[in-house]
């Protein structure tokens, strides 16, 4: 599923990242590569998604709709961060 | 104000003054305090802007050693592609650099770790600074200095720059590294099979002879990441060998070079963090409550009307209230040269021209001005811009921009020039050109102290309000005109920086900055500005202007024709319409103009959109070059035209 689709509140494993070079340089200016674990957590119907690692509470990035549909993610675990 | 840091005496080696200059570094991501710890370094020898955007420099003198101390954009990455931050690359790789201050949020320490681990590379001694020491305290956050300076070889201290803390201990680091005691650090090792190509590419680029300022390691690494990182290196031969390495890399890694690279020195920075930082307190700080309320998909909104409506509540209350303090003095002042109007009259139209120019600066500008760079000093202080941009985005994709865009727009708020460079924060040049080309039509300082003091003075703060959102329609449409003839926008990616308390006394500092910069150079042309307007009106030569304005501001928008010749003292500074309208209209207060509640309302439309002023116009050429700058400009006149027109049959209409 896109990162999208994904369901929020819960860790987020990033499989693959359907772009090109340009964008996934983009993405590691922010520490977005694949395999990592990633929470999304707050993705409205109208607005970007907003994420933050896993690891790392105080950093939270924000994504526009677009990007995030080009995010690949899978269930990490089905243990629910609250 | 005198920097305190700065007079601390320090033993002269052998009793001479060094005179070859070195140059000091500040780099670091984006609000981590790098200007903070510039103003304290060089005698608040700053500029007046609050986002840097631009590579500032000063000098300064520490143990009795001339240094020029360097203030450079953020950057995320010496690799980055954002315009901003390769105006940062670009300085450090063309200047020789003698000692880089790192500094890092310590809130988002492994952020800035990241982008020491590339620092390493150099070759220069660096110092780490970790700031923001205060909120990391909030936050429970406690680091080990001492192992992260054992682990990365460079000394590291905590401290608060925007309390002055731990500054005197900063300064004594610097004052090590002038005793040649700060040792360069190790430079960061990748994996072996990368470290190989690394060795080969080091060898590649010695042998080019080119004019390396830090350690060709750096460039190898660099190259591995974007081969056309040194354009001098680009010969048909070593662009072979460097394409090769690239496929090897690729193949073993099944990864991009530069991803794999970036990747890790992520993982390195994490577990650094790791290692060093110690949670005392998992409790959630008030801000970060905070933050999930101003964050909400709902009251997000709710709370972005409110910000924005106390914003320019108190900027009007405010503004109301300097204004009256000031006004009789500066009328008591007015009084005693006004006889010489019938004895002198040329001394009385100099003089007075003069008088005026101090009053609108002082008693008109000043008051609004002080407030609005205050609150938005303090507002960008706390991180909420950024909360702003996400709850914007979604908006601002209508009119073919993303959230980002909306940065320069409230920057555009104090001045349109600082946001003018802002656009540089835009990655996507097609959303920079439609930015900038929306940016003139944001009121500036200058624009709303004319809507504020003249809605003050006749028509209420109903019509502000209203001139106000037209303007963001007017915006809206505009943007999305220009989307549809621009197409192409590209999404949004974007750090959300923790929310900070404000600090009442940085933010203080940078209003007196300010203050300081518009006492210094508006005031001077207002001053010049009145005494021609003086000289024009004594000889009476203003009706060219007001002939050359009439098919527009008496034909179509029913005003008198005698303010036409304010439109040219405006381009120069918006803030002289005001006082050249009641200088040609001859009143002594703005409540006492000749015009009714219809033609004051037309008249701020037409001022507020009608051309850029001359420090915008020469910005909008240099950053965009002639032919943006020109049809900006002759689109706003354009754009001004028809919305005060619109304006003029709506309020006829109303008071019939």
């Amino acid at each position: 599923m896109t990162l999208l689709q994904a369901p929020e509140n819960v860790p987020l494993k990033i499989t693959e990242l359907r772009s090109g070079i340009g964008l996934k340089k983009q993405l590691s200016t922010i520490d977005l590569y694949t395999s990592e674990i990633i929470i999304k957590l707050k993705g409205a119907r109208f607005g970007p998604i907003l994420i933050q690692k896993l690891k790392e509470r105080n950093e939270r990035f924000a994504i526009g709709r677009g990007i995030a549909d080009k995010i690949i993610v899978e269930l990490y675990n089905e243990k629910s961060i609250q | 104000m005198k920097n305190q840091y700065n007079n601390i005496q320090i033993s002269n080696i052998g009793n001479q003054i060094d005179t070859t200059q070195k140059t000091i570094a500040i780099l670091g991501p984006p609000q981590s305090g790098k200007s903070t710890i510039f103003r304290l370094l060089t005698d608040f020898k700053s500029h007046g802007y609050d986002a840097t955007f631009e590579v500032t420099e000063a000098e300064t003198k520490i143990k009795n050693k001339k240094i020029k101390i360097v203030d450079l954009p953020g950057i995320q990455s010496l690799s980055s592609s954002q315009f901003s931050e390769k105006i940062a690359i670009n300085y450090l790789l063309k200047n020789k650099i003698d000692l880089i201050i790192n500094m890092i949020d310590s809130t988002n320490l492994v952020r800035g770790l990241k982008l020491t681990t590339e620092l390493l590379d150099l070759g220069i001694p660096v110092i780490i600074c970790l700031n923001f020491q205060d909120e990391a305290q909030k936050r429970g956050i406690i680091i080990n200095e001492e192992i992260l300076s054992n682990e990365l070889g460079c000394p590291t201290i905590s401290l608060t720059a925007r309390s002055g803390n731990r500054m005197k201990e900063l300064v004594n680091l610097i004052e090590k590294f002038f005793d040649s005691n700060c040792s360069i650090p190790k430079p960061f090792q990748y994996t072996q099979n990368i470290e190989r190509y690394i060795n080969s590419l080091e060898k590649l680029i010695l042998k080019a002879n080119i004019k390396l300022y830090y350690n060709p390691r750096f460039y190898a690494v660099k190259t591995i990441e974007d081969p056309t990182y040194i354009p001098e290196l680009s010969q048909p031969q070593t662009n072979k060998i460097i394409n090769e390495i690239e496929d090897k890399i690729s193949q073993e890694l099944n990864q991009e070079p530069f991803e794999f690279i970036s990747h890790i020195r992520h993982i390195y920075a994490t577990e650094l963090a790791n290692n060093v930082i110690r949670i005392s307190k998992n409790k959630v700080p008030f801000q970060d409550r905070m933050d999930t309320l101003i964050s909400h998909p709902i009251f997000g909104y709710i709370a972005f009307i409110a910000v924005l409506l106390l914003f320019f509540v108190c900027i009007f209350l405010v503004g109301n209230f300097l204004a009256s303090l000031i006004d009789p003095i500066l009328a008591r002042i007015g009084s005693t040269f006004a006889p010489l109007e019938k004895s002198s009259p040329f001394l009385w139209a100099s003089i007075n021209g003069a008088y005026q120019g101090i009053l609108g600066a002082l008693g008109i500008v000043l008051p609004y001005f002080l407030p609005l760079v205050l609150f938005t000093s303090l507002l960008e202080e706390t991180g909420y811009m950024s909360r702003v941009v996400l709850l914007i985005d979604g908006l601002m994709h209508k009119i073919g921009l993303h959230g980002k865009s909306i940065l320069p727009f409230m920057l555009g708020m104090g001045c349109s020039v600082p946001a003018l460079y802002a656009t540089r924060m835009l990655e996507n040049p097609r959303d920079r050109v439609i930015t900038a080309i929306l940016i003139p039509f944001i009121p500036c300082s200058a624009r709303l102290t004319v809507i504020f003091a003249l809605s003050a003075a006749l028509t209420g703060p109903f019509w502000a309000v209203i001139i106000l959102l037209y303007i963001i329609l007017l915006v809206g449409i505009i943007g999305k005109i220009l989307s549809v003839i621009m197409p192409g926008s590209s999404g949004l990616i974007m750090e959300i920086v923790p929310l900070k308390f404000p600090s009442f006394k940085n933010s203080l500092i940078k209003t007196w900055i300010k203050i300081k910069d518009f006492l210094g150079d508006a005031l001077i042309f207002l001053i010049l500005g009145g005494i021609i307007l003086g000289w024009v009106e004594y000889f009476n030569i203003s009706s060219i202007f007001d002939t050359a304005f009439s098919p527009i501001i008496s034909g179509l928008l029913d005003l008198p024709e005698k303010i036409g010749s304010t439109l040219v003292f405006g381009f120069l500074r918006k803030e002289l319409i005001l006082v050249m309208t009641y200088q040609t209209l001859g009143v002594s207060t703005l409540s006492n103009l000749p015009m009714t509640i219809t033609q004051v309302v037309v008249f701020i439309v037409f001022v507020c959109l009608y051309f850029p002023c001359l420090s915008t116009f020469i910005v909008l050429w240099k950053e965009f070059k002639w032919k943006i700058a020109i049809s900006s400009a002759l689109f706003s006149l354009l754009i001004a035209t028809i919305s005060s027109f619109i304006f003029k049959i709506i309020l006829n209409l109303i008071y019939i």
